[in-house]
């Protein structure tokens, strides 16, 4: 379990990281969103050891991470900005990973390699972008890491590529129990793969819920009556509210049971509820103000 | 929970994985350690004898190319090896690895050690195993003379070792640090090279303030030994080739306070700050400080060209200051935005420091001007005047005296503090005087040695009581003895008179041994019997007389020895030489029947409100360079006079005569085809004392 508490930093006065707090259950994949700069690559820095906060703690397995040798060796780390050494093959690479990772699996890594078709004797430096992320995620893979972190992890990639990541990451997460903190900007392949969510911004953690309570909380309606009633949403948490004609356009957030409970009750000619989407939820509580969240959601 | 022996722990996989990465580095400074050092000495190696001084010369670390890659590959391999701290991307991957700070510090210290040293090893056990006695020769046939020193022991091969590790490590420790405080790999690289000669810039700034505000300070001395000493690299060339116990106590030192220093910071560093110019705060106003100050003395001394009052080179500093230190801001935050509150409160604290010391250096706030030692607490002394010299040896370690008796000792000590007593008269109307620099050298009982170096006026100098007591004491007149040196054979004795038609004559010279050591034995009498004014006289010398001698230089084989020089200016009043000379023939006087007439010119006047190179005015009707004398003398009774009177440089430009004494020269020794008579030959002197004693 990763167990991120108060958590704060500042970079030459600037303050990155707020009061911030962040719980990955074992064996569990979390999402980390946020807008640019949120401060999702500074967290994800500190959970892996890399930068050191000025307030605040990071636990993994109720151990700081800091400068821990034997969390370091189970943890896999797969930066957006990728590094490998100068005129290093994918095959050298392996070599170094397998003397510095206890686990190292080279089956694991003959499969990977295999199966994402690389070539082992080619520089790295001469591999695109999205080869270059696959060759990172071969080699951390085959590490065979109890924590894997990902920063933007599907950049680059091609469809296929992606569907093969993920289905090493939730391989490992059913078989292993690894656990995952992901962040990315495709809030789609998120929505589809994270138990859990964290939606980062400007360096504080504003939500942070398992991903099915998320969207089952809240629910864009479309809703029309013959005889309106004075207040027909009385006992709801209307979070935003328009009309275009007769029809109102709501965005709500109780249980799903309540909400037709009490609409219902009105006796509606037109009553549509939708759970709204992840990229909903995110432009939502992110998007600033009412107007804004008209054009982009309805 | 960490034990404190983490700190020493590396990472074998690490090490390995840069040796594999970082090959080239060790394999390109064998090759230019072997082909520039080991691989001439494999193609001369039957006959190495000819090789001995390029040997000595790479061995002594004095061999262009071992002194470049000693320079080179340390600093790059620090750059290499540390240059994943300095880009975001890599010290992130780095760091997320399983390794502490200290494991990847420590790791990379080792593995550069391996790096720079190994080519050293490699080439050092080369040189052992070809090592075999060589020594350097010089001379042909009888002449041929061998050195002794054996220039390709294995103890020079070991000595060259352990020096050229100690430089590349001290020089990669230094490195290593600035990698930790630098946040790019060109800030790295400039910064690592800036303070390797940090010491020795800063050493020649100072000097050139200490000159310039400190009166007396002396560039020489104990002061350039210890600068070019803080650095091993600088260190080498002033130490010959060898370092000795202390230093090389000292360099180590310096390795293990660079490296706990950088594994400390490194712990401490931010690694957020990646592709920073600088990762430490601490570090940004030393940097800045020091750009600003070499910018300000730069800018400093050029204005003090334009003009020669203090207030131009104030003028410098101050727009030194401005100009250099918004550069030094600029690097070190590497940015243009350094107009705001930080910025101008760093440079208001950096013209204060500045101002401090310019005050500091102007009222002297260390007492360094007044400084006079205890002769009590003094090994030695010497005493260094460059007016007249009547004797000069080749080979030998001082002109002038070297100095230990107490009563000596006191009396140079009591010449220093009536010099500073006098100082108002050596900074003011100098320019029309005969002035010479003098510098004193005191070897203390303490730590450092006490030089200082003034312009003092030949009037002082000759006149000063207690310059009379030490150039006749005993002390001295036995150190300058010409039996001082040590002579295995007297070889040559040559004429030069004041008398022009000497010149070329080749019966002046005496080449018979017994001869010529003879002679010495004259010189030596009348060496012992001059006065400290006779010593010190401007009057014109009899003769002057060149004594070559040979000498065996310790440590040599063979050969005919080395050839020397002495000379000695024969006093007027030197009778015991003169009498030898006369009874061999050489008559060099100068009567007052052989002179036709001389020529007075009128007094040069220099122009006092100018700076020193002023020009020379001219005064009353006929000035000298005109050529026209003021006055010409044919009387023999004030021919004689002057004769008696003048003397050989003028002591006040603006009140001594110039004097050309035309003359008849004596043709009875000459070759008829060796004297025209069309010459006119005359001699130069001056009279110092006006014209009246001519009436």
């Amino acid at each position: 379990m990763i167990k991120v508490q108060n958590v704060d930093k500042t970079f030459d006065g600037f303050q990155a990281l707020h009061n911030l707090d962040l719980n990955v259950k074992k064996g569990s994949i979390y999402g980390l969103v946020g807008t640019n700069g949120a401060g999702k690559t500074t967290l994800i820095k500190h959970v892996t050891g890399i930068l050191k906060q000025d307030e605040g703690s990071i636990f993994i397995e109720d151990a700081p991470v800091y400068e821990n040798l034997e969390i370091k060796q189970r943890m896999g780390y797969i930066p957006d900005d990728l590094y490998f050494f100068a005129s290093y093959n994918l095959k050298e690479s392996a070599g170094f990973y397998k003397s510095i990772y206890p686990r190292w699996s080279s089956e694991r890594y003959a499969q990977m390699v295999k199966q994402f078709e690389l070539d082992e004797k080619r520089k790295l430096s001469r591999f695109s972008k999205g080869m270059q992320k696959q060759a990172a995620f071969i080699l951390t893979m085959s590490s065979m890491p109890d924590y894997l972190i990902l920063d933007e992890p599907i950049d680059g990639l091609d469809p296929i590529i992606r569907k093969l990541v993920w289905k090493y990451v939730v391989e490992d997460v059913a078989e292993r129990e690894m656990t995952v903190l992901v962040s990315s900007h495709n809030l789609r392949e998120m929505e589809g793969i994270c138990d859990s969510i964290g939606i980062l911004n400007k360096g504080k953690m504003m939500i942070e819920r398992d991903l099915d309570e998320l969207k089952s909380d809240i629910h864009k309606i479309q809703v029309a009556f013959r005889d309106p009633k004075e207040d027909p949403y009385a006992g709801l948490n209307v979070l935003h509210r328009e009309s275009r004609g007769t029809v109102d356009l709501l965005i709500i957030r109780n249980r799903k049971e309540l909400v037709e409970k009490i609409i219902s009750e009105s006796n509606p000619v037109v009553f549509d509820l939708l759970p709204l989407s992840l990229e909903e939820i995110f432009i939502y509580e992110l998007g600033g103000g009412d107007s804004e969240i008209e054009g982009i959601i309805f | 929970m960490r034990s404190k022996a983490s700190y020493f722990s590396i990472s074998m996989p690490l090490v390995r994985e840069n040796m594999r990465r970082f090959w080239a580095i060790p394999v390109l400074a064998f090759l230019v350690y072997f082909l520039s050092g080991v691989f001439p000495i494999l193609m001369s190696y039957k006959d190495l004898s000819r090789m001995a001084s390029y040997i000595e010369m790479s061995l002594h670390n004095m061999q262009p190319f071992f002194m470049g890659a000693h320079l080179i590959v340390p600093v790059i391999t620090a750059v290499l090896l540390y240059g994943y701290l300095q880009k975001v991307s890599s010290v992130a991957v780095m760091h997320s690895m399983p390794f502490t700070r200290s494991k990847l510090f420590n790791s990379g210290f080792v593995s550069g050690l391996i790096l720079i040293s190994t080519p050293i090893l490699m080439n050092g056990i080369i040189l052992l195993l070809l090592s075999k006695p060589t020594y350097r020769q010089w001379g042909y046939a009888e002449n041929l003379t061998i050195s002794t020193v054996n220039v390709f022991s294995s103890g020079e091969v070991l000595n060259w070792m352990g020096t050229s590790i100690l430089i590349v490590l001290v020089l990669f420790s230094v490195a290593v640090f600035t990698g930790i405080v630098t946040g790019n790999n060109l800030m790295h690289l400039l910064t690592s090279y800036f303070f390797i000669f940090l010491i020795p810039l800063l050493y020649a700034v100072f000097n050139f303030y200490f000159q310039e505000f400190l009166y007396g300070f002396d560039l020489s001395g104990n002061w350039l030994d210890i600068c070019l000493s803080i650095s091993p690299y600088t260190g080498i060339l002033q130490s010959g080739g060898y370092f000795g116990t202390i230093a090389v106590l000292y360099y180590i030192g310096t390795i293990l306070v660079m490296l706990v220093a950088s594994a400390i910071l490194y712990n401490k560093r931010k690694l957020e700050r990646a592709s920073d110019s600088l990762t430490f705060g601490f570090m940004k106003p030393i940097i800045c400080y020091i750009i600003a100050f070499l910018g300000m003395t730069m800018l400093g001394f050029y204005f003090q060209v334009l003009g020669e009052e203090r207030l131009y080179m104030y003028a410098g500093f101050a727009a030194g200051t401005v100009i250099f230190f918004i550069i030094g801001q600029m690097i070190v935050t590497k940015s243009a935005r350094i107009f705001n509150k930080v910025g101008l409160k760093s440079f208001v604290i950096y013209a204060l420091i500045a101002v401090l010391f310019l005050v500091g250096l102007n009222v002297d706030v260390t007492g360094f001007e007044k400084r006079v030692p205890n002769p009590q607490k003094l090994n030695s002394a010497g005493v260094n005047a460059y007016f007249n010299s009547i004797m000069w040896k080749s080979g030998a370690d001082r002109e002038e005296p070297y100095l230990t008796t107490p009563e000596n000792l006191e009396a140079l000590t009591k010449f220093h503090r009536s010099i500073l007593d006098n100082r108002e008269r050596f900074e003011q109307a100098q320019r029309n005087q005969y002035t010479s620099s003098l510098q004193l050298e005191y070897d203390t009982t303490g730590m450092l040695d006490m030089n200082r170096r003034y312009i003092i006026d030949y009037r002082f100098w000759a006149e000063s009581p207690e310059m009379k007591q030490i150039f006749e004491s005993a002390e001295y007149k036995s150190k300058n003895s010409f039996y001082s040196v040590k002579v295995d054979a007297y070889t040559r004795a040559n004429f030069y008179g004041e008398r022009g038609e000497y010149g070329g004559n080749k019966e002046l010279e005496i080449k018979d041994s017994r001869l010529v050591e003879e002679l010495v034995s004259c010189m030596e009498k009348d060496f012992r019997a001059m006065s400290y004014e006779d010593l010190v006289s401007l009057r014109p010398s009899y003769v002057n007389i060149e004594i070559q001698y040979t000498y065996t230089e310790e440590g040599v084989l063979g050969g005919t020895g080395n050839t020397a020089h002495m000379s000695f200016q024969v006093p007027l009043n030197g009778e015991n030489t003169i009498k030898w000379l006369k009874a061999q023939g050489y008559d060099f006087d100068l009567t007052a029947d052989m002179v036709e007439r001389i020529d007075i010119y009128a007094p040069k006047q220099t122009n006092l409100s100018s700076g020193p190179g002023a020009a020379v005015m001219e005064t009353k009707d006929i000035g000298y360079s005109s050529g026209v004398p003021m006055m010409q003398i044919d009387d023999k009774v004030k021919i004689e006079k002057i004769l008696q009177n003048y003397e050989t440089s003028s002591i006040d430009y603006n009140n001594s005569y110039e004097i050309r004494i035309h003359y008849t020269p004596d043709m009875s020794d000459l070759d008829a085809r060796e004297y025209d008579s069309r010459n006119d030959y005359y001699i130069h002197g001056y009279l110092n004392q006006g014209l009246d004693f001519l009436n």
